[in-house]
């Protein structure tokens, strides 16, 4: 292990709520912050999304109170009406470089909080519905509300009809939204109407909410689908599945649900900071060793809107957890680290850049050669494997050693079948301790090697392990979504398919060689595996290369 | 144990409790984890992986993910089997905690492993869930008086008592958790009295015994399972106001495991509305709305069939007559309750629960600090959370611990 110097700035993609909430936490622990925000000032930027004060607006209320101070606070720097150039570096050092009006700013920052707030984009389309003054979106109806008593469009006497989760799944700040908007219509002395399918309710003190909605006299059709609704919104008729009945509407506004949406520019920031995207192109995996704020790749964290649908206590509870990442990470800006993870042999590479294409961490940059940064990497293997001149070693799982396991594995040989598992660290080697210490049946011949993730077997072990004696060979990695390394499993998979053909070309058996995905917590599918493979061993009889 | 560094105590060793003892281990700082239970990990490490021929980030693995960390790292210190008993001081408060007796040597490990199957005493030794529970075996502290008269012969010491000892904390996070609805309290669905009525959380339990979801009467896969939702959430009638969160998740979850196991089980859900299950959502509910009957309506009553089999009956919506559907097994869905310890933990720290029975929450977005200094909630205590809520909210009671403690960079 040696000292490792980082740089303790912290960049913020984003000055609205999440931004200038993970802004705030950072500096209070002594962090210098730059936010770099395309709107021309924060207090806009927050605006942007001022829908989520109106989901909730005691949280509003927090959140603004708390932030108040933010423009003036030591120690941050907010780069407004600014957008982002390029990005380079590694974890612990990146630089980028911004345009700021027709200048070109240039930043340097240990780690990187992505903090976009989501976009509200009203469904219009997807009712039959045509924007007018009577056919509003939640955020213009929120716009009235906030008029005040003044404004008789949605007081006395008015019947507004909300519609909402049914021309998306929904999700609990729309309904929070719509319940917010609906206490309102009611209070003013109008009659609200929310015409809904599945009410979200998973959120704090969300039924709660639901309940007074319903006792202020809001009226609430549960449907299935989207009711049939005239195009200028003059009329709904639904069928009431309690009363079996059609019931029709007049009414004088239409509110439609909007969905929250990451803002479209995230594909091009993912792609400036080589993190992956999620469904919807959410900044941030659908992958559970993300969870909550981490990205693939060290030293960039994602919170708020920018990861999921969030309300204002999830983004701030993200930027918290950001908070201690980045101090996980940047610590007081010396960091112990090894001095390599792993090392790339200059007198073999051959500078193909297979290793760059195929990292899952974005750990990978080019001088002379590939260097590969040890506060990035996740020594996962999967370059090592994937390497076609075999230059990269990866630290305590190198080539050597692994063959040296398999060669002390396989020295005695056994009775039964000779089963070599290639165990994945983080899901099959933690199955394997279970289903020990669960005391449940396993072959007398299985030999297990140890990888840092499937990603590291290479073809050569499992040619190997035939070679050395085995009868069958298992890879035994992660679920497809869950591999820490994103793709480590997938490798895995083609690697196995590619051997199994090479086999059944050479004359054995192809199902000698098996793959098999299993979570930590799956001894008993592990055994299960295992016991059925033997059983096909001892079938199938010794191995033809013994 | 570092005796220069501050000291927090985490209360509560469940995925809440876990994540905080972790989150803090970043810190330079002494952390005591007490768990009132014998084994580590809460609720959360009974579930199974929910994973169909994909991960459905349920979580489960990660709550063994970080359980493995804490029993790694030097700073944290587990206290098994204990109780916080008494606290006194302001800030550094000084603690008591009493801890049940946890026979972890190798050789009283052994004769418990050996007497585990043929225990006469139900419930009398305890078999942990996680390969990461360590010790695996425990005596259930209340049966330690009837186990002396069965395995007196067996060279195990059971006139152990309860220890005592006084720990210093400069800050607790109180991460107590929840209780699991009682399902026999909805008495028209037989649960306790019909064998194939079972919780979700039995199932969990069962799948870990066996290896796969089983009926409880004969341990055989299910061919028509109904699942019940809002089994004790949402309910107005017993004042439970509240959402659970993780109850559409982990029946959908269960359910698409059930079919793709075994395609041809017949899979109803009964339900008021469905909730967010993760990030893909919608496309999972799209499967599953393929997989699985969706039926609109909470029902009335379960009733014995055949072989025991179950009528379920509910009421139509048209007429208000009844219909029943048979199945040959019925999964609770039941919801997160305030824990049942909260009145006297709300007591012993001085602090105050809401109406409904959990922790009481300051603000609307610091949910962790308390009008006690120093002491912060995290998980379940404040209410209903899934195991990723649990996990980002003891982060940010962490957060307010370390700015509460002056911790910067």
């Amino acid at each position: 292990m040696i000292e490792t110097e980082v740089n303790t700035s912290v960049f913020v993609f984003g000055g609205g709520w999440s931004g200038q909430r993970a802004a705030q936490e950072l500096a209070e622990m002594g962090y210098t912050v730059t936010i770099v925000e395309n709107e021309p000032d924060l207090g806009q930027a927050r605006q942007k999304a001022e829908f989520l004060a109106n989901a909730a607006p005691k949280q509003g209320e927090e959140f603004q109170a708390s932030i108040k101070d933010l423009p003036s606070s030591k120690g941050i720097e907010s780069l407004t009406g600014t957008s982002l150039l390029h990005f380079e570096g590694m974890p612990g050092n990146f630089r980028m470089k911004l345009l700021q009006g027709s200048q070109v700013v240039e930043r340097q920052a240990g780690a990187v909080v992505v903090a976009s707030d989501l976009q509200a984009e009203p469904l219009y389309e997807t009712y039959g519905l045509t924007p007018s003054s009577r056919v509003i979106s939640q955020s213009q109806f929120e716009a009235l509300a906030r008029g005040g008593q003044a404004d008789d469009s949605i007081g006395q006497g008015k019947k507004i009809a909300f519609l909402v989760g049914l021309g998306q799944e929904g999700n609990t700040v729309a309904m929070r939204r719509v319940m917010q908007g609906a206490q309102v219509v009611q209070e003013r002395g109008g009659q609200a109407y929310v015409y809904v399918n599945n009410i979200k309710v998973a959120a704090q003190g969300l039924e709660r909410l639901y309940r007074d909605s319903r006792e202020s006299g809001a009226i609430f059709f549960k449907l299935s689908a989207v009711p049939e609704i005239k195009s200028d919104g003059a009329y709904i008729a639904s069928l009431d599945p309690v009363l079996g009945q059609e019931v029709a509407l007049d009414p004088d506004l239409v509110v439609v649900e909007e969905a929250l949406r990451v803002p479209g520019d995230a594909p091009k920031l993912a792609h400036l900071l080589r993190i992956d995207l999620g469904p919807w192109n959410f900044l941030q995996e659908n992958n559970v060793h993300r969870f909550p704020t981490l990205s693939n790749r060290e030293g960039i964290f994602v919170v708020g809107g920018s990861r999921d649908v969030a309300d204002l206590a999830g983004s701030w509870t993200d930027a918290a957890n950001a908070a201690l990442e980045v101090h996980k990470f940047l610590g007081d800006g010396t960091k112990l680290a090894p001095e390599a993870k792993a090392v790339v042999d200059k007198e073999k590479c051959c500078f193909c850049l297979t290793c760059y294409r195929c990292c899952p961490h974005g750990a990978i940059s080019w001088e002379d050669k590939p260097v590969i940064s040890p506060l990035a990497c996740q020594a996962c293997g999967i370059c090592a494997s994937e390497c076609p001149q075999d230059a990269i070693q990866i630290m305590a799982f190198e080539d050597d050693s692994i063959k040296s396991q398999l060669d002390q594995s396989l020295s005695q040989t056994a009775e039964t079948p000779n089963l070599v598992a290639f165990c994945c660290e983080n899901s099959s080697l933690e199955a394997l301790k279970m289903a020990r210490l669960f005391g449940l049946d396993l072959p007398s011949g299985l030999r297990t090697v140890h990888v840092p993730c499937a990603g590291k077997v290479d073809l050569d072990y499992l040619f190997s392990a035939f070679l050395k004696g085995a009868d069958g060979v298992l890879v035994l990695t992660c679920h497809p979504g869950n591999c820490k390394s994103v793709r480590g499993n997938t490798f895995a998979g083609w690697r196995v398919e590619n051997v199994q053909r090479m086999l059944a070309n050479a004359g054995m058996d192809k199902s000698r060689l098996r793959f098999a995905t299993l979570a930590s917590n799956m001894g008993h599918e592990l055994a299960g595996i295992l016991s059925g493979m033997e059983d096909d061993l001892k079938k199938l009889g010794p191995s033809p290369l013994k | 144990m570092n005796s220069e560094r501050r000291t927090v105590m985490v209360i509560g060793g469940g995925i809440a409790g876990l994540t905080a003892a972790r989150d803090l281990a970043d810190y330079d700082l002494n952390i005591h984890l007490v768990e009132k239970e014998l084994f580590l990990g809460g609720h959360a490490i009974t579930y199974n992986c929910k994973a169909t021929d994909e991960c459905r980030q349920c979580d489960a693995c990660t709550v063994e993910k970080i359980l493995k960390y804490v029993l790694e790292h030097p700073n944290i210190t587990v206290h098994l089997g204990s109780q916080v008993v008494d606290i006194s001081g302001g800030a550094p408060y000084t603690l008591t905690v009493e801890q049940a007796p946890l026979f972890a040597s190798d050789e009283e490990q052994s004769i418990l492993a050996q007497n585990y199957a043929s225990c006469p005493v139900p419930d009398g030794i305890r078999k942990g869930t996680s390969a990461n529970h360590i010790p695996f075996y425990a005596v259930n502290p209340a049966k330690i008086s009837e186990l002396k008269e069965s395995m007196g012969s067996s060279g195990l010491n059971l006139d152990q008592q309860f220890s005592r000892q006084t720990l210093n904390a400069d800050s607790v996070i109180l991460a107590s958790g929840f209780a699991p609805f009682n399902a026999e309290v909805k008495t028209t669905y037989g649960y306790g009295r019909l064998p194939n009525v079972a919780t979700g959380l039995d199932m969990e339990v069962l799948k870990k015994e066996t290896g796969h979801y089983v009926r409880p009467s004969d341990q055989r896969a299910p061919q028509k399972v109904a699942f019940i939702q809002c089994v004790g959430s949402r309910n107005e009638q017993l004042g439970h106001l509240w959402c659970s969160h993780v109850c559409c998740p982990y029946a959908l979850r269960m359910a698409e495991v059930m079919k793709s196991q075994n395609p041809e089980t017949q899979i109803s859900v009964y339900y008021m509305d469905i909730q967010n299950i993760g990030k893909e959502s919608p496309l999972f509910y799209n499967q599953c709305k393929q997989d699985l009957e969706f039926i609109r309506t909470i029902p009335v009553d379960i009733y014995a069939g055949d072989d025991d089999r179950l009528l379920v009956s509910t009421m139509n919506d048209d007429d208000g007559s009844l219909t029943s559907q048979e199945h040959d097994l019925v999964v609770l869905s039941v919801g997160i309750m305030p824990g049942r310890d909260n009145r006297a933990l709300a007591q012993l720290l001085d602090l105050d629960l809401n109406q409904d029975d959990f922790f009481h929450v300051q603000n609307e977005l610091d949910t962790t600090t308390t009008q006690r200094p120093g002491v912060f909630l995290a998980g379940t205590t404040i209410g209903p959370k899934s195991i990723s809520e649990s996990i980002a909210h003891a982060g940010l009671a962490v957060r307010e611990a370390a700015k509460y403690l002056g911790v910067s960079k």
